[in-house]
């Protein structure tokens, strides 16, 4: 299990090595992550999607992409509302920490990307980000914040937000596929 | 006179009567009928919740009632793929959307499309 854990940490890496996205060393790295640092994490993950999202209802001129923004949007909204609504509730403040800010510096390389396109390739390029996004964040949720969670209401939502994060995936690939043809 | 008016009372007051006692039996049939309909058609709920509709498939008799019940994070909606077949409003978390069956059906969440559902007849 934790020679499993280590690979899926690597691939993770690797991913985010190549592209422009943006789940940091230092969020796959041994050292445990805490809630208040969990908790921050988690916001500004869900925030920077709906910061991509703007950008494609800015820019995008194609149904199926305004609509999967416009789902994004709301979304991540609601993930933040109801991790704003625990915190609250556990007396907890999230902290910023390397892997927050790490995931920033990588959104605005993305964020610069995404504005410097029109037309099919920034539709294109915004799908093709939020299939590799979503994969990351995944990742990510699966091997670091849920296991390096210790309250277990924190835990549960991240376990309950996973199941939102791979359908957002699935309807990214769909829409990546049909912009393809 | 106080004998011509109790005889205009009983004849006024008996076909009113008459009538109320020949609507009442009527009335407990129909009373009866409803009730025998609801014993016969059922009502299912479909939860939604962790992305997915469950169950996903579904049994039903044409008549029976299907409810939806988001107990999910966010907003879904349920959305017949047999185009304006049947399609809900935006459920938000925590309400209900209901339907009686005509037919059997394939749906989906327009807003999350990875998410399915049939309802199969007997």
């Amino acid at each position: 299990m934790k020679i499993f854990n280590t690979l899926t940490k690597t691939a993770i890496c690797l991913i985010v090595s190549t592209g422009l996205l943006s789940f940091p060393a230092s969020a796959q790295k041994s050292q445990k992550l805490t809630d208040p640092e969990i908790a921050s994490v988690a916001v500004t993950a869900n925030k920077i999607d709906i910061d991509y999202a703007k950008i494609a209802l800015k820019k995008s001129k194609n149904a199926q992409v305004i609509a999967f923004a416009k789902t994004m949007a709301k979304d991540h909204q609601a993930v933040i509302d109801q991790a704003v609504a625990l915190v609250t509730k556990l007396g907890v403040t999230p902290k910023n920490n390397a892997t927050s800010k790490s995931l920033m510096a990588g959104a605005a390389k993305t964020t610069k990307m995404l504005e410097a396109k029109k037309g099919r390739a920034f539709d294109k390029a915004y799908v093709d980000n939020e299939v590799a996004y979503h994969t990351a964040v995944i990742g990510a949720v699966e091997t670091v914040l849920i296991p390096d969670a210790s309250n277990k209401e924190l835990h549960d939502l991240l376990v309950s937000a996973v199941p939102l994060f791979k359908a957002h995936l699935e309807h990214a690939k769909m829409i990546q596929k049909s912009l393809a043809k | 006179m106080k004998n011509q008016i109790t005889v205009l009372g009983i004849i006024i007051l008996f076909p009113v009567l008459f009538m109320l006692s020949c609507s009442s039996p009527d009335q407990k049939s129909t009373d009866n009928k409803t009730a025998t309909e609801v014993n016969i058609h059922k009502t299912d709920t479909v939860i939604i919740q962790q992305m997915k509709f469950n169950p996903e498939e579904l049994k039903v008799s044409v008549g029976d009632t299907v409810v939806w019940l988001n107990k999910g994070m966010v907003a879904h909606n349920v959305t017949s793929y047999k185009s304006g077949a049947f399609y809900s409003d935006t459920l938000n978390v925590g309400k209900t959307w209901k339907m009686a069956v005509t037919d059997s059906a394939s749906y989906f969440c327009s807003i999350h499309p990875s998410m399915q559902g049939k309802l199969l007849l007997k």
